[in-house]
C-alpha cells in the first residue's frame, strides 16, 4: 500500500475546517450567568453614574473620556437628556423611588426650555431654536411614565400638548417631521428623521393607553403601518428593517390594540436583527475572535438591542404568532444583559467611571441610559415578573 | 420552503451523488465486490452522519453555540463545498488509497459539507427530519455508485449543476441564520 495521501489530505481539509470556523464564524457564544439580583444591582450602578454625576441645574454629565479623565466636549445633546429622565422614569416606575428627585430635576430642566404656541408643546435648547419632535416624544414618554409610577396628574395638559405637537408633525402617510420651528409656529418641511419617527409612535401609543378616548390611537396607527412597511425604504437604510428598538416599544404597547399581520412580521424581523445582534458580539471575546467580530458597538447601541429584545419578547410572550421565538428572543435577551453586566465598570471609587459601560475607554451618558432600560426588563424576566407593562 | 424540505435538500445536494460516482471511477458498477464496498462505505457515513446529527444539541451547548450561528457557519461550509463541486469537481479516481471504502467512505462522503448539513438540518428541523435527510441523501450516493454509467462529460457537468445548486441553497440558508433570531 502507497502513502495514503487522500486520507492526509481529508484530515487537514478538516483541520483547516474546524479549527477556521472555531476561531470566526463559530467561534463561542459567551453569555455571562446572570441573575436577578445581579441585573438589579447592575442597573442601581448605570442608574447611579446617571444621578450622581448629575448637575445641580438638573443636567447629566454629558460622557466621559478615560484617558482624558474628563469629558470629550461633545455638545450636550437635548434628546439624550430626555432619554436618559424617560429610563430614570422607568426604573422608577419599576419601584427605585430613589431616582424620583434627580429625574424630576432633570425634568424640570427640560421644561425651562419648553416652547409652544398655547397648544402644542415642544421643547428647544433655546426659545427661537427648532424643536425636535424626538425631545418632545421622550420627555411625553417619560411624562407617562412618571404618571404611572407616581399617580401625579399635574402634567396632563403638558403631556397632550406634547401630543399635539406630535400630531402637527405627522403627515397623511404616517411619516413625521423632525423640526417644529418657533418662528413660523408650523413643523419644517421635508426634514424626516430616521429616529424621531419611531420615539413619536411609542409616545403617542402610551397617549392612547392612558387615555383611550381621545383619539391618540389613530395617528400612532397610521405611523406604525409607514414605519412597519415603507419608513426604512424612504430612509435609504440597510439593512433592513433598521433595528428601531423605539418601534419595538411601541409594538409591546400596541399589542392589544389588534396588530396586523404586517405588524407582527415587522416584530419578528426586528426581533432577528437583535438576535443577530447579540449572537455576534457574543463571539468577540478577544484573540481573533475578537478581530473577526469587530468593532465593538457604543454601550448604547448594545443597550437598545436589549430593550429592542425585551419589548419583542413581551410581545411574543402576548401573541401567538411570535410564540415559536419567543424562547430564543428571552435567551438572546439575558446573555446580551450578562455581558452588559460583566462589562459594567466598578470599584476604582470614580463616580464618573464606576457603574459605566466604557466602549474605547468612552462612555456616554446614553450608554447607561439604553443598558439601564433594558436591564430593568430583564430583570422581570429573571425573576418572573413577566413581561415589560 | 419547510425545515423539513430544506434539510433534505440540502443533505442531497451537498453530497453531490453524481460527482461521488464519476470520482469513484475505480469500482465495477456490475461486481458484487463493488457493491459490498459501497454498501459498507456508504452504510458507514450514514451511521457517522446520522450520530454526529442527534449529538448536534449536546455539542453545541459544550461548544457555547445557538442554533442559527451553526446554521451560518454551516451555510459558508456548504457553500464552499458546493463551489468546490462546480468549480473543481473531484476527477475521477483510478485507484483508491488507503482502501475503497476508507476512500469513499471518508474522502468523498464524510467531508465537511455533509456533516455540518447534518448537524444544521438536526438543529432546525429535528432529529427526525436530521436521520430521514441523511438517510434520502445516501440512498441517491448509493443509487449512482450502483447504477450510473453516464459518459464522463455528462457525469461532469451534473456534478457542477448540483454544485452550483448548493451555492444557492447556501446563501438561502445563511440569509435565513441572519434573519432568526
Amino acid at each position: 500500500m502507497g502513502r495514503p495521501r487522500r486520507l492526509v489530505t481529508w484530515v487537514l481539509v478538516w483541520a483547516v475546517t474546524v479549527v477556521g470556523l472555531r476561531l470566526t464564524l463559530l467561534a463561542p457564544e459567551v453569555c455571562p450567568p446572570i441573575t436577578a439580583d445581579s441585573v438589579h444591582r447592575a442597573a442601581v450602578g448605570a442608574a447611579d453614574w446617571i444621578v450622581t454625576n448629575q448637575f445641580d441645574d438638573g443636567r447629566y454629565l454629558y460622557d466621559w473620556d478615560l484617558d482624558v479623565g474628563g469629558p470629550t466636549g461633545a455638545p450636550y445633546n437635548l434628546v439624550r437628556h430626555a432619554g436618559t429622565t424617560m429610563s430614570l422614569y422607568q426604573f422608577v416606575l419599576a419601584g427605585e423611588d430613589r431616582y424620583l428627585p434627580a429625574a424630576d430635576r432633570a425634568l424640570g430642566w427640560l421644561l425651562d426650555r419648553q416652547v409652544g404656541d398655547g397648544t402644542i408643546a415642544a421643547v428647544a435648547p433655546s426659545p427661537t431654536s427648532r424643536a425636535k419632535l424626538g425631545t418632545a416624544a421622550l420627555v411625553a414618554v417619560g411624562l407617562v411614565h412618571r404618571r404611572q409610577a407616581t399617580g401625579d396628574t399635574a402634567h396632563d395638559e403638558l403631556l397632550r400638548a406634547l401630543g399635539r405637537m406630535m400630531v402637527g408633525q405627522q403627515r397623511p402617510d404616517g411619516s413625521m417631521l423632525n423640526f417644529w420651528d418657533p418662528g413660523t409656529g408650523a413643523p419644517v418641511p421635508e426634514e424626516t428623521s430616521l429616529f424621531a419617527t419611531g420615539e413619536a409612535l411609542w409616545a403617542l401609543a402610551l397617549l392612547h393607553n392612558t387615555w383611550p378616548d381621545e383619539g391618540w390611537d389613530e395617528p400612532a396607527r397610521r405611523t406604525l403601518q409607514y414605519v412597519a412597511t415603507v419608513r426604512d425604504e424612504e430612509e435609504d437604510v440597510w439593512p433592513r428593517p433598521w433595528a428601531d428598538q423605539w418601534a419595538a416599544y411601541a409594538l409591546n404597547e400596541m399589542r392589544a390594540w389588534g396588530l396586523s399581520d404586517t405588524h407582527v412580521s415587522y416584530a419578528r424581523r426586528l426581533g432577528a436583527q437583535w438576535g443577530v445582534a447579540v449572537r455576534w458580539e457574543s463571539q468577540r471575546n478577544g484573540g481573533i475572535d475578537g478581530l473577526v467580530h469587530a468593532p465593538e458597538p457604543v454601550a448604547a447601541g448594545q443597550g437598545t438591542w436589549l430593550e429592542g429584545l425585551a419589548m419583542i419578547h413581551g410581545l411574543a410572550i402576548a401573541d401567538a404568532r411570535l410564540a415559536d421565538v419567543a424562547d430564543d428572543l428571552g435567551d438572546r435577551l439575558t446573555c446580551g444583559a450578562g455581558r452588559m453586566v460583566a462589562k459594567q465598570r466598578d470599584g476604582t471609587g470614580d463616580p464618573a467611571v464606576d457603574g459605566g459601560f466604557f466602549v474605547g475607554g468612552v462612555t456616554r451618558v446614553d450608554g447607561q441610559q439604553h443598558v439601564l432600560s433594558g436591564l430593568i426588563f430583564t430583570e422581570r424576566l429573571l425573576s418572573g415578573t413577566g413581561s415589560p407593562p | 420552503m419547510s425545515d423539513w424540505a430544506a434539510a433534505v435538500l440540502a443533505m442531497t445536494l451537498v453530497v453531490n451523488a453524481p460527482g461521488v460516482a464519476r470520482a469513484a471511477a475505480w469500482g465495477d458498477r456490475a461486481s458484487s465486490r463493488w457493491q459490498a464496498v459501497v454498501a459498507r462505505a456508504v452504510a458507514a457515513a450514514t451511521a457517522v452522519l446520522v450520530a454526529i446529527g442527534l449529538l448536534t444539541g449536546p455539542l453545541l451547548d459544550a461548544l457555547d453555540l445557538s442554533t442559527p450561528t451553526l446554521r451560518l457557519g454551516a451555510a459558508v461550509v456548504i457553500g464552499l463545498t458546493g463551489a468546490k463541486w462546480f468549480l473543481r469537481p473531484t476527477p475521477p479516481i483510478e485507484t483508491p488509497d488507503p482502501s475503497p471504502e476508507a476512500t469513499l467512505g471518508l474522502t468523498l462522503l464524510l467531508t465537511p459539507g455533509p456533516v455540518l448539513a447534518a448537524m444544521a438540518a438536526n438543529g432546525d428541523a429535528g432529529w427526525l427530519a436530521g436521520v430521514v435527510s441523511v438517510i434520502a441523501a445516501m440512498a441517491t450516493v448509493a443509487a449512482a455508485l450502483v447504477v450510473q454509467r453516464l459518459p464522463d462529460p455528462v457525469a461532469l457537468w451534473a456534478a457542477r449543476l448540483l454544485g452550483a445548486l448548493t451555492i444557492v441553497l447556501a446563501v438561502a440558508i445563511g440569509i435565513d441564520s441572519a434573519r432568526s433570531v
